[in-house]
């Protein structure tokens, strides 16, 4: 019935973005949540240092799939941001609002496309891992030992992925925002160029006659010049809400002040 | 409570709407305005126009959309949240009906942003609405049959979503899942795309079997006449043709949905074209080469 989901509530995010550095897995080795109770941990301690490679693993095969996020946003946020900010010579205003508005789209979509098959990778990454390290092979028969064995490594991979796909999610979609940014960045130069150099001839930025405007209503035209903050709160929310973590104010000053040298990972 | 205009037939004044699309971009009176716009968007003719070209109105739709998304897995949409989404994409389907607006709403890839609502599998109220609503916007964005249109979702994935939807949704859902498939069958290149290999041949040919079987038990008329269609148009292409005259379900051939389509005669006589295309012998002009 209608009523039933009312009683489930998704989960409070745990993470703020600048819990994480972008385009980095620096911040990723220290913060994994590793459960000393899981059965396997306990006969074999040596183990837990052979978490950090596979989830890495299983990060780096995502960024096949969030090409397609970061190619939807990019493309979305630069159609829709160009357009609103036609008549508004005031680069900064439309830098930052195309980086909040494509951080918003690109988390969004990696949130819902990319984390139950990051799950599924990390899971499975942990396994084959775990069982190279203690020379378990897959394919020939097993002694009762190692069945039992086989199963521990199961529920192990089972409950680490669980516990840590938030993270690793956090994590991919930090650098997808990462990358989103330099993206628009890049595509929006000749457009923020075109206002500094306005400014600094101390001319006009000349805007394109739109045969729309005249039959737009005075109060919702596009007027030349700078937008209020009361006008620019969607773009501020963009940043303040990004999906997937909680909000924050300071990050609308990360993004902004963001470190603008290229992430590695995405030029292999 | 209720507005007061919102009941009659009065056209709604230019100045209100205005007001109603700059409240949208504050987040106090953003709910309060999405269902307004929402309820007028019949009476006004142009809104889509003042929906795109106003400054911000956009973002917002793709805001709003955007913040369901954590909602959706684990499925725990509330019906308010479901509601209030449905009046976004209510708005985005009058920006994708309208000629002015339909190529740069699918240049900023919009579409795209509802897939994931599409690919939801809860069968709760709140997330049948949100598909139903979803499939309406690409519904009406493939109405009138521009080839842009068809080319654009041929790049996505609309239609594995749709054969899904097809086989599993509601009724309505169904419906229109169908007739997107039927609009997409229509255009050639849409036509060749699905004809173009066995595999996505045999797909679409195994749901629409499965849909006729359906029918048997429990016939929707309307249904029934989009089902028609897309075997009537399949059966255009030479390669399908003769897969059709060994796949298509018996009870077609037959007198099994007289009664349904007893009012329709249009269906009926592309059902009997159906037929005809199918009995005609095999031939070796050129459009087999295809």
């Amino acid at each position: 019935s209608a009523t039933a989901t009312t009683t489930a509530t998704a989960p409070e995010p745990q993470y703020r973005l600048s819990d994480f550095k972008p385009s980095t897995f620096q911040s990723l080795n220290s913060m994994l949540k590793i459960n000393s109770n899981i059965t396997i941990f306990r006969l074999h301690p040596n183990l837990k240092t052979h978490i950090y490679s596979p989830i890495e693993m299983a990060i780096n095969e995502s960024f096949q799939t969030v090409q397609r996020s970061l190619k939807v946003a990019t493309t979305a946020a630069e159609q829709i941001v160009r357009k609103d900010f036609v008549s508004n010579p005031d680069e900064q205003q439309l830098r930052t609002s195309a980086r909040n508005m494509v951080a918003y789209l690109s988390s969004g979509l990696v949130l819902i496309t990319a984390r139950a098959p990051l799950q599924e990778q990390i899971q499975s990454y942990i396994k084959s891992h775990f069982y190279t390290v203690l020379g378990i092979s897959q394919t020939s028969t097993m002694s009762a030992n190692e069945q039992t064995t086989t199963e521990m490594i199961q529920q192990a991979a089972n409950e680490i992925a669980t516990s840590n796909i938030e993270l690793c999610c956090c994590l991919l979609q930090r650098m997808t925002i990462s990358r989103a940014i330099q993206i628009i960045d890049q595509r929006l130069a000749s457009e923020i160029e075109l206002r500094q150099r306005c400014r600094t001839e101390g001319r006009q930025l000349s805007v394109a006659n739109n045969t729309n405007e005249e039959r737009l209503p005075e109060q919702i035209r596009l007027h030349y010049g700078p937008f209020s903050s009361h006008q620019l709160a969607i773009y501020e929310d963009f940043v303040h809400f990004i999906p997937g973590f909680k909000p924050n104010d300071s990050e609308k000053r990360d993004l902004v002040t963001m470190d603008e040298s290229a992430p590695s990972v995405w030029d292999r | 409570g209720q507005p007061s205009n919102s009941a009659n037939n009065t056209p709604v004044s230019r100045e209100r709407i205005a007001v109603w699309i700059t409240e949208l971009l504050s987040s106090s009176t953003r709910e309060a305005a999405l269902m307004e716009l929402s309820r007028k968007r019949e009476k006004v003719s142009d809104l889509a126009v003042l929906l795109w070209n106003s400054f911000g109105s956009v973002a917002v739709l793709l805001y709003e959309v955007i913040s369901v998304y954590p909602y959706i897995t684990p499925p725990t949409l509330t019906a308010q949240q479901s509601n209030r989404v449905c009046n976004a994409l209510a708005l985005l389907q009058c920006i994708a009906s309208h000629p002015e607006t339909r190529t740069l709403f699918i240049q900023a890839n919009v579409p795209l942003f509802l897939y994931p609502f599409l690919n939801t599998k809860s069968s709760t109220r709140p997330f049948e609405y949100l598909r139903l609503t979803s499939l309406g916007v690409i519904g009406a964005l493939v109405k009138t049959d521009e080839t842009e249109v068809i080319n654009f979702l041929l790049t996505t994935e609309i239609i594995p979503l749709s054969l899904r939807i097809m086989q599993s949704g509601s009724e309505l859902s169904k419906t229109v899942a169908t007739f997107i498939l039927q609009k997409i069958l229509a255009d050639d290149s849409g036509l060749n795309y699905i004809c173009q290999t066995f595999d996505r041949f045999s797909h679409v040919a195994m749901v629409l079997g499965r849909m006729v079987l359906q029918q048997q038990r429990e016939p929707s008329g309307r249904l029934l006449k989009h089902i028609i269609r897309c075997y009537l148009r399949l059966s255009d292409n030479p390669r399908a043709r003769e897969a059709l005259r060994s796949c298509l379900p018996d009870c077609l051939k037959d007198h099994t949905f007289d009664i349904v389509l007893k009012d329709d005669q249009s269906t009926k006589k592309w059902l009997s074209q159906l037929i005809l295309n199918l009995e005609a012998p095999p031939t070796n002009n050129s459009q087999q080469q295809q």
